[in-house]
């Protein structure tokens, strides 16, 4: 049986054993997100982003060829960004958190390696307002082109009219107590 | 004065021109198909053959230029209302709208969110509003009744201005 069928639960993958093969593919002293509540989970600083991401993908031991999302979560002064790798090969998962300021936040996009990533970092674009550079087409792809300010940030203002619309809520009032 | 009771052949109905244009055009409630969310899935179930809304002559349109009924089915989202507009434009008068389940009445669920319109009422006039979240095949038949009840009032031939 290939192994692709062999195994269908989900295996658990040895944290160190991604560590100690980006340490002899680039010479990088990663850490483990102390954080992570179950998984195998990486953090990554955004100018090593890509090359990291393309061992993950390539090494013969890991191949994470599905990113299987891509989101992000603004905390206080840093925007948190996920991604979700998986491998079907070996039935592995792994997360990596790369972690970019978030004021002017910028990362390098991963769409070079997975174009599945093109929509999803469009969606972090659109909801959190990171830029992500090297992507072939960062615009908003949910809200309209028009739309100001982005609506998953900490400290984005509910918008009471768009277009000539007057959209206040009717409890408007009770949220701003 | 002599009663007109029985005073005619059998099939003979007197009624005057506006009340008979009236029953033409509430049975003839052709409604545009507008699932905008789950509600859609009871529209369609609605037009399915347990509630059969074709009993009552309204039958589904893909075009607004053919369509008398709108029924606003769903969360109306602020992209989305601009289009709900322009389909209300373009619809032909005399025309009448459906607002469909708790989203569509005013935000429901979705109310306060950033991109949601807290009730299509905002943007075109709503004839019927449906309570329900969402409202069931039977619902949608009887908010189709009251549209019936209200075309057949409405004077065709000469407009209340």
């Amino acid at each position: 049986m290939s192994p692709i069928y062999a195994r269908m639960s989900e295996v658990v993958l040895n944290i160190d054993v991604v560590l100690n093969i980006v340490k002899d593919e680039l010479g990088l002293d990663l850490v483990q997100d102390e954080s992570a509540i179950e998984g195998s989970s990486l953090v990554v600083p955004s100018e090593s982003l890509l090359s990291v991401m393309e061992v993950l993908r390539q090494h013969e031991k890991l191949k994470f060829r599905v990113l299987m999302s891509q989101t992000g979560v603004h905390r206080g002064e840093d925007m948190l960004l996920f991604y979700h790798l998986h491998s079907y090969e070996f039935s592995h998962t792994i997360c990596v958190l790369c972690v970019v300021p978030a004021e002017g936040g910028e990362v390098d996009s991963v769409s070079c390696i997975w174009s599945g990533a093109d929509w999803l970092e469009r969606e972090t674009f659109d909801l959190l307002g990171v830029h992500f550079k090297g992507h072939p087409n960062l615009r908003r792809i949910m809200m309209p082109e028009d739309w100001e300010g982005h609506p998953l940030r900490k400290d984005y203002k509910m918008p009471t009219e768009y277009a000539g619309i007057d959209n206040t809520p009717c409890s408007l009032e009770k949220l701003d107590d | 004065m002599k009663s007109l009771v029985n005073h005619f052949e059998d099939g003979i109905i007197l009624t005057n021109v506006d009340y008979a244009l009236g029953l033409g055009r509430a049975h003839s409630l052709w409604y545009m198909l507008f699932g905008l969310a789950c509600c859609g899935i009871e529209m369609m179930q609605t037009g399915g053959p347990r509630t059969d809304l074709d009993r009552f002559g309204a039958v589904p349109r893909a075009t607004p230029r053919q369509s008398d009924l709108m029924i606003v089915a769903g969360t109306v989202t602020l992209k989305m209302a601009e289009r709900v507009k322009l389909l209300y434009g373009q619809m032909a008068e005399p025309r009448y709208v459906i607002s469909m389940g708790s989203c569509s009445n005013s935000g429901g669920l979705f109310q306060c969110g950033y991109s949601v319109l807290n009730g299509v009422d905002k943007v075109i006039p709503v004839d019927v509003y449906l309570p329900g979240c969402p409202p069931r095949p039977e619902a949608l038949a009887s908010a189709i009744i009251d549209v019936q009840k209200k075309v057949v009032r409405e004077p065709h031939l000469r407009k209340n201005v």
